[in-house]
């Protein structure tokens, strides 16, 4: 009895709640927005995210202004401005760049070409896993810059060194992504193959090498961050020859902060368009796998 | 500088029977054998290779003088207080900035754009701006460990399910209780990888910083080591580089199985 007396209060309420929640629901649909709604919220967000660097870059030039202790850190834009035109201008710039990327290019084919055997070799080798795998695990626990001062002492301050240890840094990348993607081919496939009655060319060609790109190419990617990472750190400790780096810490003990900045943005940019190019190379490379 | 693998580089020899990991041994002791030969026969000068025991001769030297227990504390100082500092600012920031779009909007450009710069290529600017006290130091391990911490922190929590926030917002979970009770066991081992990749790089740009400007750490007994041609000396700060790096990534690994025990095989 109860109920009945109660019900129509209850209806109504709850008709007005619905309706109330019926509205808020309908709203989002009510106003989706246009193509042109979205491309101003994207380029309203674009702007949102560069004001923090604006921020600090204020901060920055506010700081140079405030006598000469702060300036000499704190170098003012104009300052920086004038600096890069000056590098840019007398071409030194450039040349600097292309040593760096001579130095970071050289040392990452041979030490991915090098990994890449080694690798290789491990995986389809027991005799050579047997014998190098410990050997590689041991080296690869050694902090590839805290080899430099061993290399060093073995062959001097002289390009070969820098190769030498950007060499070093990409290899063992390549060498355990060589390794681990020869060894990651299905066992099924393998069978597969073997039912096929594949010869050992075949074997590799059609099964083993389409499953080691993937870890390969990511092996690669790795690479190359590690040899512009190696070659900014080689050109850092040895200074010596031509390179971005060695004119930043020349820069450095000389007080000429417009100089590092320079450089420092540069090493950045320049290790950003690496690694751009790389993920549009492993695009193209494993454009054939359907992943999710 | 560190690798992310699938499968643990030591995990493959400590998985086989214990005859084969003694074999593993045999290949080192081989090298140990052909160095001290080729020392034996004077194939090189003394002061480009020195025989094996005059490597630990020099380790001796060193511990016994309580040299290297002062390089290893001031490395491990700067290491544990910078990466400490970097890891849990990381963290902190990374899950506000998967949390809340706002940050994401206004912080990512400007974190993607730092990120790109390799933790090295800081040093001269972090010289210039703050000498070459203990401060650049631990600032450039700040800096290595902080972003991939920060990354591990992001992606963990981007990648957690939205039905778990659907539940959550059912069962109206304040803010905390979501923190404690589903955001952190989720993100755990995760960020407990990253913490790994983090040490792993820290303790490689410290070394190297140590070997550009410093007057204390293990970094630095190789610079001097090196200006004195002592290659005993380096070699055994090469040797104990290793050693550490080995040890700090062998120790996150295995917290890092600890933690994801729950999960089925499959998912790990």
């Amino acid at each position: 009895m109860s109920d009945a007396t109660q019900s129509p209060m209850i209806s109504t309420q709850h008709l007005a709640k619905s309706t109330q929640y019926l509205a808020q629901s309908v709203q989002p649909i009510a106003i989706q927005p246009t193509a042109f709604q979205i491309l101003r919220q994207r380029l309203a967000n674009r702007l949102r995210g560069l004001l923090l660097p604006a921020l600090l870059i204020g901060i920055w030039q506010y700081l140079s202004t405030l006598g000469p202790n702060y300036a000499y850190a704190f170098i003012p834009l104009q300052d920086i401005a004038r600096g890069l035109r000056e590098l840019i201008a007398s071409g030194e710039l450039l040349l600097h760049i292309v040593a760096s990327l001579k130095t970071a290019l050289t040392g990452l084919a041979i030490g991915a070409a090098a990994g890449l055997f080694l690798g290789s070799a491990m995986a389809f080798s027991r005799v050579v896993d047997f014998f190098f795998g410990p050997l590689y695990h041991v080296l690869r626990q050694i902090p590839t810059l805290g080899l430099i001062p061993l290399i060093a002492l073995w062959f001097g301050n002289t390009e070969f060194s820098k190769i030498l240890v950007v060499s070093l840094a990409t290899f063992e990348v390549m060498t355990l992504s060589a390794y681990e993607g020869l060894r990651s081919a299905e066992v099924k496939y393998v069978e597969v193959g073997r039912v096929l009655t594949f010869n050992r060319v075949q074997l590799l060609r059609r099964v083993l090498l389409p499953s080691a790109v993937p870890s390969i190419t990511t092996g690669l990617m790795h690479a190359v961050a590690f040899s512009w990472l190696a070659t900014v750190g080689v050109e850092l400790l040895f200074t010596v020859g031509p390179g971005l780096s060695v004119i930043m810490e020349r820069a450095q003990i000389a007080l000429r902060m417009d100089t590092v900045i320079i450089c420092i943005a540069f090493i950045g940019l320049l290790g950003l368009v690496m690694n751009q190019c790389c993920v549009l190379l492993s695009r193209r490379v494993l454009r054939w796998r359907n992943t999710r | 500088m560190t690798i992310e693998t699938k499968t643990a580089s030591w995990a493959r020899i400590s998985g086989l029977p214990a005859w084969h990991r003694i074999g593993s041994l045999a290949p080192l002791l081989l090298l140990l054998l052909v160095w001290w030969a080729v020392c034996y026969r004077g194939w090189f000068p003394p002061e480009l290779l020195v025989p094996p025991q005059q490597v630990a001769d020099a380790f001796r030297e060193l511990l016994d003088s309580g040299e290297l227990a002062d390089h290893l504390r001031a490395s491990l100082h700067r290491l544990v207080f910078g990466v400490a500092i970097g890891a849990l600012s990381g963290l902190v920031f990374g899950v506000a900035m998967a949390l809340s779009r706002r940050i994401e909007i206004y912080a990512a450009p400007l974190f993607h754009v730092v990120r790109q710069v390799p933790s090295i290529a800081l040093i001269p600017v972090l010289i210039l701006i703050f000498g070459i006290g203990e401060t650049f130091k631990i600032l450039i391990v700040v800096k290595a460990a902080f972003f991939p911490v920060a990354l591990a922190g992001y992606t963990a929590v981007q990648g957690l399910p939205k039905s778990y926030f659907d539940v959550a917002s059912i069962y109206r979970l304040p803010p905390l209780a979501l923190f404690g009770k589903i955001i952190l066991p989720a993100t755990i081992p995760p960020v407990v990888t990253g913490i790994r990749i983090a040490l792993g790089r820290s303790w490689g740009t410290l070394v190297a910083a140590e070997l550009l400007a410093a007057e204390s750490g293990i970094g630095q007994m190789m610079e001097l080591g090196r200006q004195m041609f002592r290659i005993d000396v380096v070699m055994v700060g090469v040797v104990i580089a290793g050693a550490i790096g080995f040890a700090l990534d062998r120790s996150l690994k295995l917290v890092e199985a600890r933690l994801v025990r729950w999960q089925p095989i499959g998912q790990r």
